[in-house]
């Protein structure tokens, strides 16, 4: 976070405005150009720049105060209620998405054979399956996560840089590059693993791998359709994330796009 | 002056500190401040609640110029707006002739 006071009150300002409405880039510059009109005319008294820019906040109000006589309770209050409700909503629904398909993955598509080939790494691939789309499944879906996850992460990432107040969401960033990296590792490495068991697995599971993964070629049909279900679930929280990003304080001053509503 | 006192009355004063010209928020402070010396302690935000609700009123009008590359807006009076600064002062005086009337009929 940067070290001027008028900087973090504009990013809790625009946290408590919160909402999106017609006017609140408008609310935000205004509020922005008193502090630093304010602190430049206390400044000019004598203060220093930083005690300049404390009193200047400290005169202005608290967030609270200040956005309780604004924020109003119109249409505009209720819609914007509704979008962030959306947003945290869409959030929440990612994650459950990616939550379940990972699940599903780990454990099995719900097969008892997967269940038994648990140990699918040393099992290696099923023989050529007759649906390229779908056998290409699992490389694709695993691209797919990537490119989502990088724009994910490089949105969350210059937004972390502007504040440290999102630690959770950098505890979501770690928890989310494993997600992605465990998929595409495990998509990867199904799809291109050497046939048969590998050369160091002991001999006497050689058997037992050649008739497993018979009975998985069509449990990777299926699975690779979980993977697809975990990259639209990384790209929801993505989009979800992303706008709710945008709602509360990346958009501060000349940079707001959305708004709040006035009375 | 107490911040309940002042809320009550603040469409009056920043109608009357925009009456001689136009200014954005923070001159409107000024202005209030230097007319009542001092007198007029509210949190200076909350002069943005006050100026927006009185420009939906139509009362206010206000225009976005630019001051050392930032945004900031500017409030004038509208005709209604002045036509409100007159009745609303009448109405003040008339409630404050009041008060004073009763308070020294009591003694």
């Amino acid at each position: 976070m940067s070290d001027d006071p008028i900087v973090g009150y504009l990013a809790d300002f625009a946290k408590e405005l919160g909402r999106l409405g017609p006017r609140r880039r408008r609310l935000l510059a205004e509020v922005e150009d008193h502090l630093r009109e304010a602190a430049a005319r206390l400044e000019h008294d004598g203060a220093s720049s930083d005690e300049a820019a404390r009193l200047a906040v400290a005169q202005f109000g608290t967030p609270r105060v200040v956005t309780g006589r604004s924020a109003g309770s119109g249409v505009w209050r209720a819609v914007a209620e509704m979008r962030a409700l959306g947003w945290r909503g869409g959030f929440s629904a990612g994650a459950l998405i990616v939550a379940a398909s990972l699940a599903v993955v780990a454990v099995g598509a719900g097969r008892s054979t997967v269940a038994s080939c648990a140990p699918h790494l040393l099992c290696g691939p099923p023989p050529p399956m007759h649906h390229p789309l779908r056998e290409d499944g699992y490389l694709a879906a695993s691209v797919l996560i990537g490119l989502v996850t990088s724009v994910w992460l490089i949105a969350l990432g210059r937004e972390w840089s502007r504040r440290h107040k999102l630690a959770w969401r950098g505890l979501l960033v770690v928890i989310l590059v494993g997600v992605a990296a465990g998929l595409g590792t495990g998509g990867w490495v199904r799809q291109h693993a050497p046939r048969g068991c590998p050369p160091l697995a002991p001999s006497s599971l050689a058997g037992w791998c050649q008739t497993q993964s018979a009975q998985d070629a069509a449990n990777r049909l299926h699975r690779a359709e979980w993977y697809w279900l975990g990259a639209a679930g990384l790209s929801l929280l993505l989009v979800a994330s992303v706008g709710d990003l945008r709602r509360s304080d990346s958009q501060i001053g000349s940079r707001t796009t959305s708004a709040i509503s006035l009375p | 002056m107490r911040s309940e006192l002042l809320k009550g009355h603040l469409d009056l004063l920043v109608l009357t500190a925009l009456r001689s010209e136009p200014g954005h928020g923070y001159v409107v402070l000024d202005r209030l401040r230097r007319l009542s010396d001092g007198e007029f302690a509210l949190p200076e935000g909350t002069i943005y609640p006050a100026l927006h609700r009185l420009e939906r009123d139509g009362l206010l009008a206000s225009r976005e110029t630019k001051h050392q590359g930032r945004a900031r807006r500017v409030y004038s009076l509208t005709p209604a707006g002045k036509k409100a600064l007159v009745g609303k002062r009448a109405e003040w005086e008339r409630f404050t002739a009041g008060i004073a009337r009763t308070l020294e009929a009591a003694g």
